[in-house]
């Protein structure tokens, strides 16, 4: 099950933009939409201006970047998160073939 | 009058040799520079140096922003550069922000967003640093990765950010191609610069001819024009230093000795402190056996004496030397340097800036720079002209008594057209030749004008043998 290892999803932004807060409310609807919950899904929000050497240590560049991290390839997202399907490419794209999609 | 003036700049000088003549101090304070050119044309040596001799010469601390190349590659292509990085590196004065694109982990763009993050990023390694210089090599690639239409913002906002430090900063970005008619890939990071200078590696023939060009400073004059400079093994960037060659020579010294007794007649008493002499003829006709007298005499005189060669080792010179008798040139003296470069080895303005060095760090009395034939083959006919003029600028600067030779083809109706260039500049012109007679060939040798002195213009014999050079005397009048 999912929950033994959650796929972690890092939101990096830069205050409080009007990109970074809607890639917020797109990632916090994903989260509760899935059936299992923030057991299977752990959502992150990493403001840079308050922590430079997290930015630093992620090389991030653009922001709002979503890092996501699960068993398979790392997934990185720049922009609004507009695209809810765009995320949800990602979120499977981020577990190899074969294994239980969240 | 005051409140219409533009704020007085302060210049952070680069450290980069020759640099500083051509802005006028150095680049503008707190302010950033755009620094473009064509791939290969120098940009990342040239933030480094600025940073690496910011540490050395200036003790401030320097942040290097990658956005190309990833930590391994840049120091890896920084290497070769004696700066002292790896030191600096470990001792947290040369801050390395890799902010390459992350390998293996592409970005997928979706919906709006900024560059904020490199923003936070170089301010939080500013403050934890003491950051006083930046360079961000290379901007263009932002414009690659990220929507082009985000550059201009970027670049306004880098601005802000070094001038709101106080920091002071070189951007690089790259141009397509040296006919590319803007002087920048997107045609707008000169505009936000404060400064901008431009590099470029013309191809001419199979040479390179690198120049330096300072197009703006902001609220302060700079030197217009290309200006010559070279990469250079261990050292990097070193600009051509600005001369022109002055337009009343300067006053010539007392006679010295160029160590052939008749030679030094017919020169009107032996050539002039100051002066230039330039011993032209065809291969083999003596022209290094003079100048190794020419050596030879300073070194009697307790001179110290700098021998360029682009034809000879140190031993063959010196054993030629010995074969007619000449024993005060040896490699054994404090008072001698030879320098033996073959002439392909770099390019001509490479050369120069050794031949620069070598003036700095040793202090001659006579130069001498013996096969200038060798190296003019091999390099296109205006950067040969600049080497000239650079090398004689600096002879005439230093007072130096200078001594060159140039081999001219054994047969010819007018000289290669350095020839013209060399012979308006040196201040005596020798010619030797063969004379082929019935029986044999005879060397000859004529003083075909001196500066400053009564010469004696008659074509002599010349006899090389191991007591050294024997001249022939005048032909009798007829």
């Amino acid at each position: 099950m999912a929950g033994s290892n959650p796929m972690l999803l890092r939101l990096f932004v830069a205050g409080r933009t009007p990109a970074g807060r809607r890639a917020v409310a797109t990632l916090e609807r994903i989260v509760a939409d899935h059936p299992g919950g923030e057991e299977a899904l752990r959502l992150e929000i990493i403001d840079i201006l308050e922590e430079p050497e997290r930015a630093e240590e992620e090389r991030i560049l653009a922001t709002p970047t979503l890092i996501v991290t699960s068993t398979g390839p790392v997934r990185r997202l720049v922009g609004d998160l507009s695209d809810r399907q765009t995320v949800l490419d990602a979120l499977a794209e981020a577990i190899p073939p074969g294994e239980e999609t969240p | 009058m005051t409140d219409l003036a533009y704020p007085e700049v302060g210049r952070t000088p680069t450290g980069i040799e020759g640099l500083e003549a051509l802005t006028r101090g150095g680049l503008p304070t707190g302010r950033m520079t755009v620094v473009s050119g064509t791939a290969g044309s120098g940009k990342t040596v040239f933030s480094a140096q600025f940073l690496a001799e910011g540490i050395r010469r200036y003790d401030e601390v320097g942040l290097f922003v990658s956005l190309d190349q990833g930590r391994q590659d840049l120091l890896s292509n920084l290497g070769g550069f004696a700066w002292g990085l790896p030191g600096a590196t470990e001792d947290g004065r040369f801050i390395l922000l890799d902010a390459s694109p992350a390998v293996g982990q592409a970005e997928v763009v979706t919906g709006e967003y900024d560059l904020d993050g490199l923003l936070v990023r170089i301010r939080h390694a500013v403050a934890s640093h003491g950051v006083r210089r930046v360079a961000v090599d290379a901007v263009n690639t932002l414009a690659e990765n990220y929507d082009p239409g985000h550059l201009r913002t970027i670049l306004r906002r880098l601005r802000a950010l070094f001038s709101e430090l106080d920091v002071t900063a070189v951007v690089t970005t790259e141009r397509l191609s040296e006919d590319q008619p803007e002087l920048t890939r997107y045609g707008l990071e000169s505009f936000v610069g404060d400064a901008v200078i431009v590099l470029r590696n013309n191809p001419i023939a199979e040479y390179r001819r690198r120049t330096i060009e300072v197009v703006k400073v902001r609220g302060g004059g700079h030197h217009a024009g290309q200006v010559p400079f070279a990469i250079l093994p261990g050292r990097g960037i070193a600009v051509l230093p600005l001369t022109t060659m002055p337009l009343d020579h300067p006053r010539l010294g007392d006679h010295i000795s160029c160590g052939i007794p008749a030679l030094d007649e017919m020169l009107g008493g032996g050539v002039r402190r100051s002066s230039v002499t330039l011993a032209a003829g065809p291969t083999g006709s003596g022209k290094t056996l003079l100048s190794c007298s020419f050596a030879d005499a300073g070194l009697q005189e307790g001179e110290r004496v700098l021998y360029v060669s682009f034809e000879e080792s140190p031993e063959q010179l010196i054993a030629n030397a010995a074969g007619i008798g000449l024993e005060a040139l040896s490699l054994g003296s404090a008072d001698l340097l030879v320098i033996s470069r073959y002439p392909e080895s770099r390019g001509a303005i490479e050369h120069l800036l050794g031949i620069h060095e070598a003036i700095d760090t040793f202090g001659p009395d006579r130069l001498i720079v013996d096969g200038l034939a060798a190296l003019e083959n091999l390099t296109p006919d205006r950067v040969f002209r600049e080497f000239l003029i650079g090398l004689n600028s600096r002879v005439k600067a230093e007072g130096l008594t200078a001594w060159y030779t140039m081999s001219l083809p054994l047969f010819y109706d007018r000289g290669p057209i350095s020839m013209a260039n060399l012979s308006s500049m040196a201040d005596n012109l020798l010619l030797t030749r063969y004379e082929h007679e019935t029986r044999r060939t005879r060397r000859t040798l004529a003083v075909v004008k001196t500066r400053g002195s009564q010469n004696d213009a008659s074509k002599r014999s010349m006899e090389i043998g191991s007591d050294g050079i024997r001249i022939g005397p005048p032909p009798e009048e007829p």
